[in-house]
Order: C-alpha cells, then structure tokens, then sequence
C-alpha cells in the first residue's frame, strides 16, 4: 500500500517520502521537505503530516518552550497539543496539516487562513482519505475503496461560466477542498467543523497621521515579505509590470541581487515598458516568456485536477518550467494583492450615503481625471445605489436631500433617479405605477451561450448564479467585504490551482499580498487611505514610492489582456479541428456543439477581433474534452 | 512574605498539630522556603516562610517571648524599624537581629492592642497572649496583606488565604450570595465579607481579639481628612512629596533576592522605576530587573497598546535590567479562581502571571509595582470639586481652559465629567440658589446652556426610570437606555437580579450621595478607604504573585504617601493646567520628558480582545446541560453566549462589561466546581 501511495504522489517531489502507519491507517508526505513534515507523538498517540510553512517559528517557539531545530512537523504537533483546536490561531503562514489519532481513530484537519496550501477530503462511513490534490485523494479512492472516479458535474458547470467552482467544491464527485481558515476534527460519525480566522470587521486602525498609516503598511508588508525569503530554497518572483509584482520584484531584489525575475509578454504588450522600467530599477536577472512562442493549449499537459479555464495559464506553466529549470524553489507572487489593498472606492459609497456630494463631486472629478472614466459612471456605480437604498428603506427625508444634492454637485437629474428608485417621476411613470404595467426586470443571463442546454439545466446553473448576484450594496461594507474576501472562489480556487501546477515543477508560490497580518491590516485601514484626490489603492503606491519606478507607481491601467493567447492560440488549430470539429462527442453533453463550432469559425476568421466569449468557447471546449480524456474518469458523467 | 494560620479550640480540645499542618499546607505556595507550627493546648499557630528582607532569612516563625509569654505569626513587613527600635529600646545591633515578627512582639508588649498604629508596613499578624488567654489580630491601613477568619461551633481560625481555612475539617462551605452580588457589580465596601458565609476578612486598618469566644473587632486607622499641610513654598510640597515617595519605595525594595519593578510606560511605574534604580545605585546593588509587557503581534492593528517608546526612554536614563515579557501569545482566560479564593473575572491577571513566572525563573522575589497611582495621588479631580462647592465660578471655567490646553479634552466636557456629581448634590442638598448662580455662571464661561445643565443635574437623576424612559422614547432613543443600569444586567438571571435587589445596590453605589460634610477631602478619603477597591486590588494581585513565589509591593499604597497626599491643598495637584502635576514635578531630573509630560495612557485592552478571542472557542457556548445549577441561577447562560459569538465575531468591538462577563461565567463555573455538591 505504501508504495502504491508513493506513486501516486510521485509527482510532487524526488526526494524520498516520509511514510507512518498504524493498523487501517496510512500517512504519507512527499515533496522535497518530506521528513520534516512528519511527525509522531508516541506519548500521546498522535501522527502528524503536514505540508507548507510555518513564518512565526521564533514566536511559537517561544510560547511552547520548543528547541530552534524542530522540525515543522514537530512544532505544529507541539501546537496542537498545547492549544489544541485552537493551534492555528496562534500560527502564521501558509500551510495544510493533519494530525491522526491512532487510539481514538480520530482526524485533525487544518487548512492556513487564506488557502495558499490546499487540503482535499472525501469522508464516508468508517473511510477518510485526505491529500493535497483532490486527483490524489481520487486516484486512493479508485485504488483502495474500489469508488470509481466521477465528475462532478455542477463543478464543471460552475468553472465553465465563471473560470472557478464554487469555494470548497473539486471536478471530482464527492470530494471537497477543506475550506481556507477552518479546522475539522472528525471523531467517527462527528465532524466539529470551525472557521478559526476571520479579519475582525468591528477594527479600524487610527493613527494620527499618513505616514503613520504608510509606515505601518510598508513595514507590515516588508514583515511578510521577508518571512518568505527566509525560507530555504532559492526565491524568484513573477513579474508583471504592475504595481503589485513590481513592488514584490524590487523589494526582494534588495535582499537578494541579481534576483530572478519571470515575465511574460509579446513584442506590443502594454507591459512590456513598465516591465523594462522595473527591470532597470533593480538588480535583477530577468526571464521572459514570448507569449506568441507557444500555444495556450500547452496548459493542459500539465496535470490539472480540472479543466483549464484561463487562457493565460500557459503563461504560469511556462513561467514555472523555466523557474524550475533555473533551479528556483519558490515564487513570490502578486496574485491577491487587488482584493487584500483593495481600491478603496468604498470611500465614495460613504460619502454618497452621508450626503456629502461635495466631496463625492470633488473625488470623482479627481478620478475622472486620472483614469479618464467618465464622473457620471463614478455615480452610477458608488453614489446611486446609496441613493436608491434611502428610497427603498423609506428615509423619504433623506431621498429627496440626497437628489437636491446630486442635482446640484454632480447636475444629475432627479427624475432619472426618482424613475429608478421606481417612483412616478415622469407622467408615463405615474401611469405605469397606477396599473402595475412593469413587469420584473429579467435577470440578465449570465450562462455562456456555448453550454448545452440540458447541462445548463441538469446543473441548476441559472439558479445559483442569480442566487450569487451581487443585491444591493451591504450597510456594513468592512463586514461583507471581509466575508467575500474570505468566501471568494477566485482567491481559493486559484490558489489551488497555482499550487498544483508549481507541484509539478516541484516549485511552491508564495502571496507576500496573501498574509494574514497584511489582510488584517488592510481590512482595518481607514478608506480615506485608499482613495484620496484622485488616487485608488493610495496606500500601496505612496508607501512604495521610493522603491517603484515612477511610471510603475502611478500607473493607472492595468495589463492583463489576452491578445498574446488569442494569437498563439492558432498555432493549436490541428487539435482545436480534432476537438471541436471532427470529434466533439467528448463535449456534447456539456457543450452546446454548434455554438462552439460558430465561435470557432469566427475565431479562425479574426483571431484578433473575435469576441472574448467566442474566444472563451473554443479553448474552453478544448481544454475540457482535454482534460476529460486525461483524468481517467469512469464515465463521462454522474450524478450531480 | 509569609503564610500564618491559627487555631484557637473549644476548651477541652487541644489543637491537632496534624490539622495545623493541613491548614499550611493549603498555603504553602505563600512559604516555600520553611513552615512552621506552635501549639499549646487550645491554641495553635502556623507560619510558613517566603525569605524577603534581609531579616527575613534568618527570622523562625512563630516567635515566642517568654516573658511575657507571647507567641506570633505574622506575614509583615515593617518600615519603620528605627523609629520603632528608639521606642523599644532597641540598641541598633539588636535591632539589626531582630526580625519583623520580633518588633511587633516587643511592641505588642509596650503598646498592647494599641500596637498596629505605632506599625508602619504591610502586615497581619496574630498575637497569642498566653497572660490573657486571648488572641490578639491586625491588618496593615491599607488591606495589603490578608488576613481571613471563620468563628463556629466554639472555635475561631485563621489564615492568610479562605483555602487555609477550608483545609480545617468541618469547615462550612456556604455560598454568601449577597457577596457574589456585590462582586458582579464591583461593589467592594463592605470590607469582611466574603464569598463564604462563614468566612469574613479582619478589614483593612482593623484589629481583632478573640477571647473566651467573645470576638471584637475595630478600627484603629483611619486618613484624617480634616488636616491641610500649608507650606510657604510650592517647591516644599513638592519636596515633600519626593521624601516621602522615596522612602516608599526604600523599604519596598529591601531584599535579599533579585528585586523587580513594573516599567509599563506610565507615570506610576516609571517613577517607581527611576527611584529604585536610583536607590539600588546608591546602596551599591544590582539594579532592579524593570519588568514590561510587550506585545510585538498585537502592536501594530492596536497601537494604543505600544508603550515601547516610553518604555525605551525610562530605560535610557536609569539604571535598570530591562526585562520584556511577551503578553501576547497567551491565553488570558486561565481558570485560576481557586488561586484567587473568590470569583472574580480578573482579566489582566495574565500578564502578571507572565510577568511573575519571568521572574521566579530569575530568582528574583519581590515586585514593586505602581498600583494605585492614579488614586493615591490624585489627578487633582478634588481640586474641580472644590472650587464648584467654593462657588469659584470662574475659577472652574479657567481651570477647565487651562487642562484643555494641556490634555485636549474640551473644557465642556470637563464640566460635565467633573460638575455633574457636583451639582447633583447640590440639589440633594437644596443649595437652590449656589447651584442656579453656579448654572448660569459656569454655563456662561463655557457656553452651556444653564437650563440643560439644571435639567441634567436637578431634575433628571429624581425622576423615575417610566418618565425617563418616555423622554428617551420621545427623543428616539432605543428602549431602556435611559434607565439608569448596572453592569452584567443583560447576563444576570432576572430572578438573582431581583432577589439580590442588584439594581438598587448599584444605584446606591454610585448616584451621587447626598454629602454629609461639604469637604472633597473626606469624599477623597472615604473613596480611598471606604470604596474597599484597593484592598480589594491588592488582594487579587496578592493571591496571584503569592501562588508564584513573588512578593508584590505597592508604594503608592503606603501609609506616609496617602496621609501626605490627602493632606495637600487640591490646587496643589493640578498645576499649570498639568494634572497630576505634584508627580510630574516630583521627578523632574529622574523621569525622561517624554514620561514626565505624558498625557496619554496605554490602553491594553486591545490585546486582551485579540488573545482572548483565540481561546473563546474553549469555553463557549456553555451548555446549560453541564453547567452547574448554582452557575445557572446566577447567569443567563443564553445571553453569555450570545455575548461570546459577538465577541468571537468582532474582537475589538468587546467592551468591558462583555469581557467581564465572560470571566465571570468562566470564574463562577470553576469556583462552584471547587466547591463540590454541598
């Protein structure tokens, strides 16, 4: 059984895994650190696996009177026992562990507070089987529990229309991820689930002045960082030429000259000049990847517990197999940095809802200058809907205070207002108010026009994504935020992916933007930090200003286009002939066949016009009948 | 420090030297160093031995003196030892021999039960006069060391701590509610009850006989609030009150052991830091290990927490070893109420512990600490009083002006934090017409209208809660805010609330009391004295530090401070618009500016919400299921949940009361489980 084991985690790592077992039970750990991730406590009867790291080792040390030379396995063992469920509050750093009880055949489940390290789990009467893929934990299934490997086809639905599952859910039919931030202890039948983390919404930070804010940003971040290149192994960072790797990339290379940096670009990239102007900034040994070289397809070749959805992924993929091949151990990454410092519009949705429309005026010209966004859609977006929830709530006192204050500051007409707070504004509106003529607003299809119908319908689709759209804007925005912050899909489920497609070059990323004590920070920054005269994410930009090149620092666009994937995607269009138009049986059940076909015509007509959906359907229905093929599933497709 | 227990029997029933051991032993953590016992017939003394002051390491408890036939167990220290030597007799060598049990003896000899005044130290001993047939008791002014005792079924004991007096077989364990009400609402005047019905403390500043089972006890100190000290100059004063701070602190520091001071950042601590330093300097001994808490993970989402620029300051400019002691990283809610012998949601106490055990593991045994600062002293709020009770109008509105200017708080709000008690017992007691020149005058300077200060002052607080609660309603306030409430309402059992009459305890408490003298010094005096808080504090941390083999020591507690201290003219302490300003003055030279002039105060809350969310999940929701029904009688177990996951949700939005009750679910559960089933 343990070599059976071992070669279905091979993958992941050279060295020689770590393996214990007890009757019915068998814990192993792979990958380079693989004897340091396993420990036992006679004493007390418990075995622990663990896979990440661990920043705070100084501090736990301390709190637990532990040697310097434990091991990670040891410490955390030691956590446990000392604070037991309770141990990951104390801990800080991306990590995934599980501590067996042989006596009292009981699992001790532990995931880091944002999902940097995944953990997946399939739970039956009398069976746990748990790893850090969920292909792993359904390969053991198939192997040992004679359970066939299914899809899971409300993933697959879900990943196909937004580019993720829903947080917690696999491709794979009754295994889950073990969410970010939770505990699980299963004795037998009970299973004591608990969220041990969430940023505190009732804390705002208050300092005097900006610099105190920015140095507690700047030293906060540098903590984070510096942690990361403290661990073993040579580091390299990803460079995009935004604010966010850029600030990674510098700062790193401070501590580390010639410092390995990967990009990815093509000759007219809108990166490529803030890339050149990092790159001249620091000490750096860059490496780029031409995203015209290869084909977008490419990702699929590295394994993939799900389909790839993003057509950029291959850029990950090359980026890590040249990191890898260079040597490089860990990647520091950008990723997460958007939805940890946030834009701090929110500053403009206070401002609307206290009714200071001077200000709100005064800020969104300010922007309006800056990004060239029309103000009127500033309003729309941040001032309305404050508007409109006074109506709603009936402060009719306040509606009309608020309209006479949009009229005057922003010249918006009260009317369009009053006909969209549904009230008569208008002689036609009285008419329809009167006879009730208005019917409810359909809900806008949010289903990719290239999904089978009956897949669409089998899957509820439609109906949990209206149950996910955004309603109206939260009274308590720290609190909703913090909660979609902690909930979202698009954080946890690339981190899964990011660290699945690292394992394979036996790399690991790190998220210095992704830590706790930098999440706990931003979430408790005062708004007027983030957005102020014009400026969104201020906090970021001013306390990075002496380590940015200007360009970089204020940069108002964002790059991140897929013109590079869109032309490279030509360069598969033999197998997209296979796929989608030879052979879509595949497919068929999830993928309304004509409808790719259409978008692939377009797309072969006008590689670089077409739309993104269009472009969307194609790779999408390749890499999926890809992947399909790939993952050995029993059938095609199972229950929901 | 030291452990003492006793027994006096029913006649015919000599003491068992066994059951003497029993009672010392539940004590023992007081006296690691050596016990001892003494029994003779019916009576039986105990002593166990924490070595202290240099006399300490050579001092045999109990002490006897042959002529007369005297027999003492006392848990003293004693400053004033050459005064009390010249009034004794005492050649300075033999002086030098003796101990602090040996000087209460001779004095107990020369004075008889008027001893305890002619002491000045923390102290409680008990005296067997075998002439008398009686046992003689006493407490040090101000309650720093324990002393409690159980009368019953014809016989009378002792000890240091209740648990010394629970190891005596057939002691009664019955719950007094009356004194678990008073410690829910922080109500700690009466000063010898106890949780246990047939235990009571020998109060602060009291003495005791007990003879042919007739008890008597009395008073023998009290702060004379009658008395001014005027001096020519003001630099006298301050002078003054340098000596007499510095003696403090002299006689706190003598030990034979390593010596600890608190360095929180504060004016209190950071004094008692600079002049310990400074005397250990000049006494040619090690400096003191200056002892401060620290929270590098907390810091920096709470900065209120971080004292480490004042800290580093005080360290710079003295002689100090400094110590950081982590407090984050920890679990505050530990079940300690065993240690503490009654329940109380003490939930600071874990950085003490923190602090304690860094320096047991140093060898060090005594701790100073700047306890009772804030009071003692005085911020000078007397001198507000004062000046509003004089009718000095424009004397307060300058007043407010000036200490706005220093400490930011607008003179408004002064007014109403300081005035509104005032006035309010100006109504009580009908000065009509002082209170409605006063309203106009002092509304005028500081632009509030006379009439809201009359409707806040003279009629608000004698209307019942119904019309308070109507005029709330009116002006939109949620239901109930306008009654007048106590703390933990919203966790205590309805039917304890009300069998307790907790609400009317809690009003009477603190609704201004109509003063029976006009002067703010007896206010000062009986607050300090009276309120039972600082007996209270200095129990709690007494109890805590003892289980950990340390000696904590207060010098702002001291005797000679808080007579120089109330006797000062209140203008004296508040200065320049500097409250506080006879400290400030005080150590001018010895504390850095940035200490000396301090405005601010470190608020550790933070931390506590932070640390204490991580261990929440221990503890709650406590299921009605196993909880103890005494517990349930007490608490709404529902509502302490619900408090729990608000807290669990939002650390910082805890406030003091959630917090309290909290540890008080959690103290309570653990007390009542001490007691078993009886």
């Amino acid at each position: 059984m343990q070599a059976q084991l071992q070669a279905l985690c091979s993958h992941r790592g050279t060295a020689p895994p770590a393996h214990w077992s007890a009757p019915g039970i068998h814990l192993l750990s792979a990958g380079q650190t693989a004897g340091d991730a396993l420990s036992t406590a006679p004493d007390a009867g418990l075995t622990l696996v663990a896979d990440g790291h661990v920043d705070n080792t100084a501090d736990i040390r301390m709190a637990l009177d532990l040697s310097p030379n434990a091991t990670l396995a040891e410490m955390l063992l030691a956590a446990y026992r000392h604070w037991g469920r309770n141990c990951a509050r104390y801990l800080l750093g991306e990590f995934a562990f599980a501590i067996v009880s042989a006596s009292s055949r009981s699992v001790f489940l532990c995931r880091d507070p944002i999902g940097v390290k995944p953990l997946y789990l399939y739970r039956d009467v009398g069976q746990i089987v748990f790893a850090s893929e969920a292909g792993i934990v359904a390969d053991c299934l198939a192997e040992f529990g004679g359970r066939p490997k299914r899809l899971d086809e409300r993933s697959l639905a879900m990943l196909l229309t937004r580019g993720y599952p829903e947080q917690g859910t696999t491709c794979f039919a009754g295994i889950d991820a073990v969410l970010p931030a939770t505990t699980l202890l299963i004795e037998g039948e009970r299973v004591r689930y608990e969220t041990y983390w969430r940023p505190d919404p009732g804390l705002v930070l208050r300092h005097k002045t900006d610099a105190d804010y920015d140095t507690a940003f700047r030293e906060t971040f540098e903590e984070s960082l510096n942690d990361r290149m403290r661990r073993a192994g040579t580091k390299a960072a990803t460079l995009s030429g935004g604010l966010d790797s850029s600030t990674i990339a510098l700062l790193a290379a401070r501590s580390a000259p010639s410092f390995r940096v990967y990009s990815t670009s093509w000759p007219a990239s809108p990166d490529g000049p803030f890339i050149d102007a990092v790159l001249n900034t620091g000490s750096f040994t860059p490496s780029a990847f031409d995203a015209i070289s290869a084909s977008p397809l490419g990702a699929t070749e590295v394994a993939s517990d799900k389909p790839v959805s993003n057509v950029n992924w291959y850029s990950v993929t090359n980026m890590f197999a040249a990191a890898a091949s260079d040597g490089i151990s860990t990647i520091l990454s950008g990723f997460g940095a958007d939805e940890v410092v946030g834009y701090g519009f929110e500053r403009l949705i206070l401002l609307a809802r206290s009714g200071d429309w001077v200000a709100f005026a005064r800020e969104s010209a300010a922007l309006s200058q800056t990004f060239g966004v029309a103000q009127r859609d500033y309003f729309r977006m941040f001032g309305e809907p404050a508007i409109l929830a006074t109506a709603r709530t009936g402060h009719w006192l306040k509606f009309a205070r608020h309209l006479h204050g949009a009229r005057r500051h922003l010249r918006v007409s009260p009317r369009a207002l009053m006909s969209a707070a549904g009230l008569p504004a208008t002689r036609a509106g009285l008419r329809r108010l009167v006879v009730r003529a208005a019917p409810p607003s359909e809900v806008s299809s949010l289903v990719p026009p290239y999904l089978a119908a009956d897949f669409v319908r089998r899957t509820d689709l439609q109906d949990r994504l209206r149950a996910e759209e955004a309603g109206y804007l939260p009274d308590d925005l720290r609190r909703s935020q913090i909660e979609a912050f902690c909930t979202a899909p698009q954080i946890s489920q690339m981190l899964e992916s990011y660290d699945l497609t690292a394992a394979q070059f036996g790399l690991e990323q790190t998220y210095p933007f992704l830590d706790r004590r930098m999440v706990e920070l931003c979430f408790a920054l005062p708004y007027e930090t983030k957005l102020v005269d014009g400026w969104t994410r201020l906090i970021l930009r001013r306390s990075m200003q002496d380590v940015l090149p200007e360009r970089v620092c204020w940069r108002t666009d964002k790059g991140n286009d897929s013109m590079g994937a869109r032309l490279a995607l030509q360069a598969s269009k033999d197998t997209l002939d296979a796929l989608i138009v030879a052979d879509p049986d595949p497919i068929a059940p999830y993928f309304d066949v004509d409808a790719v076909r259409t978008a692939y015509a377009r797309y072969l007509a006008a590689p670089e016009e077409v739309t993104a959906t269009d472009l969307f359907a194609v790779f999408q229905a390749a890499s999926t009948a890809i992947w399909l093929d790939r993952a050995g599933l029993d059938c095609g497709r199972s229950a929901p | 420090m030291s452990g003492i227990a006793g027994i006096v029997a029913r006649s015919g029933q000599p003491v068992n030297e066994a059951t003497l051991g029993k009672m010392i032993e539940a004590i023992g953590h007081r006296g690691p160093d050596r016990s001892g016992a003494w029994a003779d017939g019916v009576i039986g003394l105990a002593h166990c031995m924490l070595e202290t002051t240099p006399e300490s390491v050579k001092e045999r408890q109990p002490a006897r003196l042959e002529t007369p036939d005297l027999t003492i167990t006392a848990d003293a220290r004693i400053d004033n030892r050459a005064e009390l030597a010249e009034a004794l007799w005492l050649t300075p060598p033999d002086l030098a021999e003796s101990s602090d049990s040996a000087l209460i003896l001779r004095a107990y000899a020369k004075w008889g039960i008027d001893c305890p005044s002619h002491l000045i130290g923390d102290f409680a001993f008990a005296i067997w006069d075998g002439t008398e047939r009686r046992l003689f008791a006493a407490r040090d002014g101000t309650g720093v060391k324990p002393l409690y005792y159980h009368v019953g079924a014809g016989r009378f004991a002792f000890a240091s701590e209740i648990k010394g007096i629970l190891a005596l077989p057939g002691t009664s364990v019955r719950i007094n509610e009356d004194r678990l009400a008073a410690l829910l609402i922080g109500d700690f005047r009466d000063q010898s009850a106890t949780a246990y019905s047939d235990i009571l403390r020998l109060p602060p500043a009291h003495r005791m006989t007990y003879q042919g089972g007739d008890i008597r006890t009395g008073r023998y100190w009290s702060l004379d609030a009658d008395r001014e000290f005027r001096c020519a100059d003001r630099r006298d004063y301050v002078e003054g009150f340098r000596e007499i701070f510095t003696e403090a602190v002299r006689t706190r520091i003598r030990s034979a052991y390593p010596v600890a001071t608190a360095l929180s950042g504060g004016l209190d601590s950071s004094s008692i830091t600079v002049v310990a330093a400074k005397l250990r300097e000049e006494q040619g001994l090690h400096p003191p290990l200056a002892c401060s808490a620290v929270f590098p993970t907390v810091a920096r989402l709470h900065p209120a927490i971080d004292e480490r620029r004042h800290v580093d300051a005080v360290r710079r400019g003295a002689r100090v070893a400094a110590r950081d002691v982590r407090a984050d990283m920890i679990r505050p809610m530990t079940d300690t109420a065993y240690d503490e012998d009654e329940p109380w949601p003490a939930h600071s106490l874990y950085m003490s512990h923190r602090i304690f055990d860094t320096l047991n593991s140093e060898g060090a045994r005594v701790y100073v600490t700047g306890h009772g600062g804030d009071d003692m002293v005085s911020f000078g709020d007397d001198h507000y009083v004062e000046l509003l009770n004089r009718g000095d109008w424009s004397g307060f509105a300058e007043l407010a002006r000036a200490v706005s200017g220093r400490v930011g708080i607008s003179p408004q709000r002064q007014f109403w934090y300081f005035g509104e008690g005032a006035f309010t017992s100006f109504a009580q007691a009908r000065r009509w017409r002082h209170m409605l020149a006063g309203a106009r005058a002092v509304g005028g300077a500081l632009s509030i209208p006379a009439s809201r200060i009359l409707y806040r002052t003279a009629v608000k607080p004698f209307l019942p809660g119904s019309i308070l609660s109507a005029v709330g309603a009116l002006r939109g306030a949620p239901s109930g805010t306008a009654d007048p409430s106590y703390p933990l309402r919203s966790v205590l059992s309805p039917a304890f609330a009300r069998k307790l009459r907790i609400k009317e305890r809690w009003r009477d408490q603190h609704l201004p009391r109509r003063s029976t003298s006009r002067s703010t010094r007896a206010a000062l005096a009986s607050s300090l004295t009276e309120s039972g808080m600082w007996e209270f504090v200095a129990t709690v941390l007494g109890h805590a530090s003892a289980r950990r083999g340390i000696e904590q020591r207060f010098p702002y507690y001291d005797r000679r401070v808080l007579e120089y201290c109330i006797a000062l003219p209140h203008d004296l302490k508040i200065h320049n618009g500097w409250p506080r300003s006879l400290l400030r003055e005080a150590f001018d030279g010895l504390l850095p500016p940035e200490v000396q002039w301090r405005i601010d105060k470190a608020n550790l809350f933070g931390n506590l919400q932070v640390q204490m969310s991580r261990e929440l999940s221990d503890w709650f929701p406590m299921h009605a299921d196993y909880a103890d029904a005494r517990l349930t009688a007490i608490l709404d177990l529902d509502a302490v949940n619900a408090v729990a996951s608000k807290v669990a949700a939002s650390p910082s939005s805890a406030d003091y009361d959630d917090v309290t009750a909290l540890f008080f679910a959690i103290r309570l559960r653990s007390w009542f489980a001490s007691l078993g089933d009886t």
